[in-house]
């Protein structure tokens, strides 16, 4: 059993080195129907567990925090967590835009 | 007469040019005056602009030390501003985008509880549980739970519920290391902080000392993976110290320890289907080998040497959608005696638990602010933990009915009682009558 769990470890760490490469080919584009889809995003997906907050709540780099860990701990792909980063940003209100 | 006339015609011009001459003398004695005056008074004009040509000299000598000095300064300045138009720019990159950010979540709760049959009606200081999150840049996270909360003696204790770190591999996988909280199911991981629970405790046998594993030290594997445009797969993949025999036979300690006891790692997470229309369903498993060595308890009970093969399933269900949150959960486990039950001085102890809970917001129903702000909830769960073929004292069946009252998305009031039917007869049955108040940050 344990050699079992082991080889899958290691099953896991080359499925996800292969995915880093992936990815490395993939890096997100400006989009335009970024802000739609995420608005989409956010409201399917932060529903699931507990109601959804305003997007006022938090600062553009508070949300990037936040998100990130709502993308940890409910599975949430990358880039749907992208799409709601920016939908959230663009609708908190907040005065100082870089 | 002509003689006279002949005499003044020979004088005359003598006379004329006599007086010419004297008259020319005298022009000449005051000419030559004049030129001395207008020399002197040239050579003073020439002394006057030798001495301004000295001066304008000295000037020009003046200017061009100062104009090289000026150089000198201005090369400085130039350099100066250089430097500062650099800084400015790292500064306003920095301001716009630092590497590191981090953000304060958390969430706390208050309350009341009277329980029947005693006399311990009390209010409930309840928790403060600070999340703290450090991000580097888009592909590492920081987290880590603190749950903070006075006990029954008055003392503040400080658990550690989670401390993480979560490398960002690829948008479908995150490679998660340190204590996190157990994959296993949908309550412990995603619905256990106040503010997101719709009751106001864990179901029967989700909390301490039942079915769920609480938490894990080790690594895991988890992300979400599109399968159509109406599907998303998700999983959880975890390889740690897993849980160890607790004091009682019918007990484990599913917390992670930072000590494996027996090298053998649990092995376990879960994988989840989740539909567009808000409906999951989502499957756990565990694997792990446990053992105690022989030895004397601290507080002086004989602890026999045990070795067990835990195993436990379950399966979930959540349909959350507009005004309606619909959860079912079910968790089996058992854990057998390695080499049959004489081998490992044990019985087989094995755990089945449940619920199914409906909460339903009346914003669904009625337009009025205040009554949109309202929520319903039942819950009904049940726990059974036998060992051999013998129920064991916390086994029981469990019913909540509560009112929930929404002051923000994060902050809400909970008023409701709770039935507890206990499965041995021995043990009375208890009511409770609670409210809690709970804010999430």
């Amino acid at each position: 059993m344990k050699i079992v769990k082991y080889f899958m470890a290691a099953a896991l760490v080359t499925t996800v080195s292969a995915g880093m490469v992936a990815e490395a080919a993939d890096k997100a584009k400006k989009d335009p129907m970024q802000i739609v889809r995420g608005a989409k995003s956010w409201a399917q997906t932060c529903s699931r567990c507990h109601n959804m907050r305003s997007p006022k709540e938090l600062t553009d780099e508070e949300w990037e925090v936040s998100a990130t860990h709502m993308r940890v701990r409910a599975n949430i792909p990358g880039n749907v967590v992208r799409d709601i980063i920016v939908f959230l940003k663009a609708s908190n209100n907040e005065k100082v835009k870089k | 007469m002509y003689g006279k006339l002949k005499k003044k015609i020979l004088y005359a011009p003598l006379f004329t040019s006599m007086v010419f001459l004297s008259a020319n003398v005298a022009l000449a004695q005051e000419t030559e005056v004049d030129f001395k005056s207008k020399i002197l008074e040239l050579e003073t004009r020439i002394s006057g602009l030798e001495q301004m040509k000295q001066e304008l000299q000295a000037l020009k000598e003046s200017l061009n030390k100062k104009e090289k000095k000026v150089a000198v300064k201005e090369a400085k300045l130039s350099k100066e501003i250089k430097s500062i138009k650099s800084l400015r720019k790292t500064m306003s990159v920095r301001e716009a985008k630092p590497d590191s950010t981090w953000h304060l979540a958390g969430y706390a709760d208050v309350g009341f509880e009277a329980v029947s049959g005693d006399n311990k009606d009390s209010f409930i200081s309840g928790k403060f549980n600070p999340v703290f999150h450090y991000q580097y840049k888009d592909w590492l996270i920081f987290e880590s739970e603190l749950e903070i909360k006075t006990g029954m003696d008055g003392a503040t204790t400080i658990d550690v519920e989670y401390s993480q770190l979560d490398f960002m591999l690829h948008d479908n996988v995150t490679l998660v290391v340190g204590k996190y909280l157990s994959p296993i199911g949908q309550f412990q991981e995603r619905l256990h902080p106040s503010w997101i629970n719709r009751s106001m405790n864990a179901p029967a046998g989700f909390g301490h000392g039942g079915v769920q594993p609480t938490s894990e030290v080790g690594a895991m594997l988890r992300g979400g993976v599109p399968v159509s445009d109406a599907l998303t797969f998700t999983y959880s993949v975890s390889l740690g110290n897993g849980p160890r025999f607790g004091h009682d036979e019918d007990e484990l300690e599913l917390e992670g320890t930072s000590v494996d006891n027996n090298s053998n790692k649990a092995l376990g997470g879960r994988v989840a289907l989740l539909h567009k229309s808000s409906l999951e369903v989502g499957f756990s498993y565990m694997d792990a080998g446990i053992s105690s060595e022989a030895g004397i308890l601290p507080d002086g009970d004989i602890e026999v040497a045990r070795e067990g093969d835990y195993r436990l399933w379950g399966a979930d269900l959540a349909y959350s959608k507009g005004p309606w949150d619909v959860r079912a959960e079910y968790l089996n486990a058992k854990n057998t005696p390695s080499g049959g039950v004489s081998a490992g001085g044990f019985e087989p102890v094995s755990w089945k638990t449940w619920y199914t809970q409906v909460a339903y917001r009346l914003s669904g129903i009625s337009d009025n602010p205040t009554v949109g702000k309202i929520e319903p909830v039942v819950r009904y769960g049940e726990f059974r933990v036998s060992v051999g073929d013998i129920l064991q004292l916390s086994a029981e069946k469990r019913w909540n009915i509560g009112v929930n009252y929404w002051l923000a998305p994060t902050i809400v009031v909970k008023t409701g009682l709770e039935r507890r039917n206990y499965l041995i007869a021995s043990r009375p049955d208890e009511t409770r009558y609670k409210i809690q108040m709970a804010y999430g940050f």
